[in-house]
């Protein structure tokens, strides 16, 4: 009995020992991922650093033209990398209400498109004659989206308020049909699982929806009309981000935000991710995964340092340049495979 | 009730709930690797070790809960178990704002406040079964899962 006593004394002192020191050396911020990052295939050096005159909310690079919106000031600046000037475009708040889920730009047509999910309208705007316009879709309430490249459809994300469903679309505003490209599984989260982002590559013609709390990214290719999956290295599954509790759900520590921002060129994708990885300091979101969108398999990393203290927030990819966001400030990137 | 009677129940009900809890993370290994990943508790040890570690142990339990010679043993490591388990949901669940949790199938699915509770009732069974070893024990051999 005594020797009983004993070891089980022992149990409970190494148990709560055991527990005590995971407490001390835990670290509630850092997201761990077990794959070791190669940091062998891909190099970049600044080439240039543009200061935009408030905070970067949207970012858009064309050829040698990088586009910046600044939500603060409503106004959309373009910068040439040739004479390395940055000038106002337009206000927007003539057209724009609400607040801004993204923008995009048709360069054939030299129109802007931004998009707003408050009054669920897209907003038109072309300089060159001053055309100002919007499309609406009286039963369609999108989150956010992107310009297809070919016709006047627009790639958007979608939910059904009969069904609670999140789909990813293909919509037609001129009154045309609408193809359901793909629909998200539904969990009891809110949404948090289907919620994100979209960035496009015109050269390949491909449009991404990057989640941001889980690993799914899906790949639409325009040009085949073909809907693949590129699953980021975290693996974080998306039925994850919530868990029961016991007055219905709470968010899980799974759904702590992975994926950034992200950007594509005609066969990668560049995804800022907030995982860090063994064996190498990687603060939070200064990690650039780079993916094959040909194979879907990951390639290789890039790290990048603050800015002025200040983490990466947005990502835009043009010929060999990476613009990299960092608030009022985007450092432009040479990029070399190796 | 007799004592064997009791010990026997114990193993059994110890048994199945580690089948069960390590085939369930054992079906998704994936998952429950990047799972135990990002627990903010686990963040500093190596998954690589940590993970098969746990499922080996989980069944080593059961192992030890079968044979007369080796019940004790296998109460003595269920307690701890257990006892961890208990332990490890507890503080996340008071001290942290996000609580992950690995456990597959229908243990992942309770309520915090239940797990730790139903952690809790069964450390308390393993160590009321590491007492009732004490005496040698006289169970018949087919208590094998």
């Amino acid at each position: 009995m005594k020797k009983n006593i004993i070891i089980s004394s022992a149990i409970v002192l190494g148990a709560l020992c055991f527990i005590l020191a995971s407490a001390l050396r835990s670290d509630p911020e850092k997201l761990m991922i077990n794959v070791a990052r190669n940091y062998e295939g891909i190099y970049a050096s600044p080439e240039d650093t543009i200061r935009f005159p408030g905070t970067v909310s949207a970012m858009k690079a064309e050829g040698d033209l990088l586009f910046g919106y600044v939500h603060e000031l409503k106004k959309l600046y373009q910068y040439n990398t040739g004479n390395r000037k940055t000038t106002p475009l337009f206000d927007t708040q003539s057209f724009l209400s609400g607040i801004l889920s993204g923008f995009d730009i048709d360069p054939v047509s030299g129109t802007f498109y931004f998009l707003n999910t408050n009054t669920n309208k897209i907003y038109l705007f072309r300089p060159k004659d001053s055309l100002k316009d919007s499309l609406y879709f009286k039963y369609l309430h999108f989150a956010s989206g992107e310009k297809c490249f070919r016709g006047a459809d627009f790639f958007i994300r979608a939910t059904d308020d009969a069904t609670s469903l999140t789909s990813l679309k293909k919509v037609d505003y001129t009154g045309g049909a609408d193809t359901t490209l793909y629909t998200f599984t539904q969990y009891p989260d809110g949404g948090i699982s289907a919620d994100g982002f979209f960035i496009k590559d015109r050269s390949s013609e491909k449009q991404f929806f990057i989640p941001y709390y889980n690993a799914e990214i899906i790949q639409y290719d325009e040009a085949r009309n073909n809907i693949s999956k590129i699953i980021t290295i975290d693996k974080t599954m998306p039925h994850n981000n919530v868990v029961p509790a016991s007055h219905g759900y709470t968010i899980s520590s799974k759904s702590r935000i992975i994926n950034i921002a992200a950007a594509a060129d005609s066969a990668h994708l560049f995804v800022l991710s907030f995982a860090s990885s063994r064996g190498k300091n990687e603060p939070p979101g200064t990690v650039i995964d780079v993916y094959s969108t040909i194979t879907g398999q990951y390639e290789s990393s890039l790290q990048l340092p603050f800015f002025e203290g200040r983490r990466a927030v947005l990502l835009e990819k043009s010929g060999d340049r990476l613009y990299v966001a960092f608030n009022n400030d985007v450092v432009c990137y040479k990029i070399k495979f190796r | 009730m007799k004592r064997n009677t009791i010990i026997t129940i114990l193993s059994y009900s110890l048994s199945i709930l580690f089948v069960y809890a390590a085939s369930a993370k054992a079906m998704v290994y994936t998952d429950f690797m990047a799972d135990i990943a990002k627990s903010p508790l686990l963040v500093n040890y190596n998954k690589a070790i940590l993970a098969p570690g746990i499922l080996g142990l989980e069944f080593l339990t059961v192992i030890l809960l079968q044979f007369n010679a080796t019940l004790k043993l296998g109460f003595y490591l269920s307690s701890f178990l257990m006892l961890m388990f208990t332990l490890y949901l507890g503080t996340l669940y008071f001290f942290y704002t996000n609580i992950p949790c690995s456990c597959g199938g229908i243990l992942g699915r309770m309520p915090y406040p239940v797990h730790i509770i139903f952690n809790l009732l069964f450390t308390i069974f393993s160590f009321y079964g590491t007492f009732l070893c004490s005496k040698p024990v006289d169970r018949p051999q087919s208590a094998v899962v």
